[in-house]
């Protein structure tokens, strides 16, 4: 998708995602990343949260992959992102990811993209919320 | 437990890792997501995979307990790495504060080819119970 095809206002893809605890088990194995706190239900419940939670770097791998889809040819060359963990996410939640492009701007040939991004959970709260920027 | 963490000052540069993404590590991520994007089967690894990886490493190194949470990510991409790829990841501790019994800890981690190119930029910060 070409840069003249974004316009300020727009949507990005939607993504939506349903998170399982085998999902957390195989991005804990597919991340390196065996934090209890995603994966042991004992030392989870004993934590913040009660229960165990996915990992944050699973969500924004969802973000990601929105803004993939949204911008295939520029998003992991010149992509920025910037966001916050707000909430997390659960296993059995299904989340949305959504994004909104608020300003497109040209300098010396170079387009940037930039659009608010959000990680949505099924009661509206927000789990990960943010700025992204692109470069076409 | 973040003994080791709590002994570092701001500015500590930690030593630098270095990893390679093969391909089934790629397709693992991209499936562990569920990434529909395509990346992984065209030779490319999926732009957060190496983050995600780069990260598990400082975690790793900096040895944090199991109730450690991310609280803020920043990313920069500026080349996509491909699978079987070496990359080289340097950290540096940005930050480092106890408020109100978790310390906040900032870590910039940058990635490279193993002849000095960009792949990306990350701020992570996350917190950890004392």
């Amino acid at each position: 998708m070409t840069s003249t095809t974004w316009t300020a206002g727009q949507n990005l893809p939607e993504v939506t995602k349903s998170v399982t605890q085998e999902q957390v088990n195989a991005y804990a194995d597919a991340a390196h990343d065996w934090n209890p706190i995603h994966l042991d239900a004992d030392f989870a419940a004993g934590t913040q949260f009660g229960q165990r939670i996915a990992h944050g770097m699973l969500g924004l791998g969802f973000v990601s992959e929105m803004l993939s889809l949204a911008f295939p040819e520029s998003w992991g060359q010149s992509g920025g992102l910037k966001v916050r963990f707000k909430a997390p996410i659960f296993p059995g939640e299904t989340v949305k990811i959504s994004g909104e492009i608020t300003n497109v701007s040209r300098n010396a040939g170079v387009d940037t993209v930039t659009c608010t991004v959000v990680c949505t959970k099924p009661d509206d709260t927000e789990a990960i919320t943010g700025t992204a920027t692109v470069l076409i | 437990m973040s003994s080791l963490l709590g002994a570092l000052e701001p500015g500590h540069q930690f030593k630098d890792q270095s990893f390679t993404i093969d391909s089934d590590m790629a397709v693992a991520y991209a499936n562990a997501v569920g990434d529909q994007s395509s990346l992984a089967t065209e030779g490319k690894v999926p732009p957060m995979a190496v983050i995600a990886l780069g990260l598990s490493q400082v975690i790793e190194a900096l040895a944090l307990g199991g109730g450690t949470v991310h609280a803020s990510q920043e990313v920069e991409f500026s080349n996509s790495a491909q699978v079987d790829q070496p990359i080289v990841a340097s950290t540096v501790l940005k930050g480092n504060s106890v408020r109100r019994g978790s310390r906040f800890a900032t870590v910039e981690t940058t990635f490279a080819s193993a002849s000095g190119d960009d792949i990306a930029r990350a701020l992570s910060m996350v917190i950890v119970p004392e």
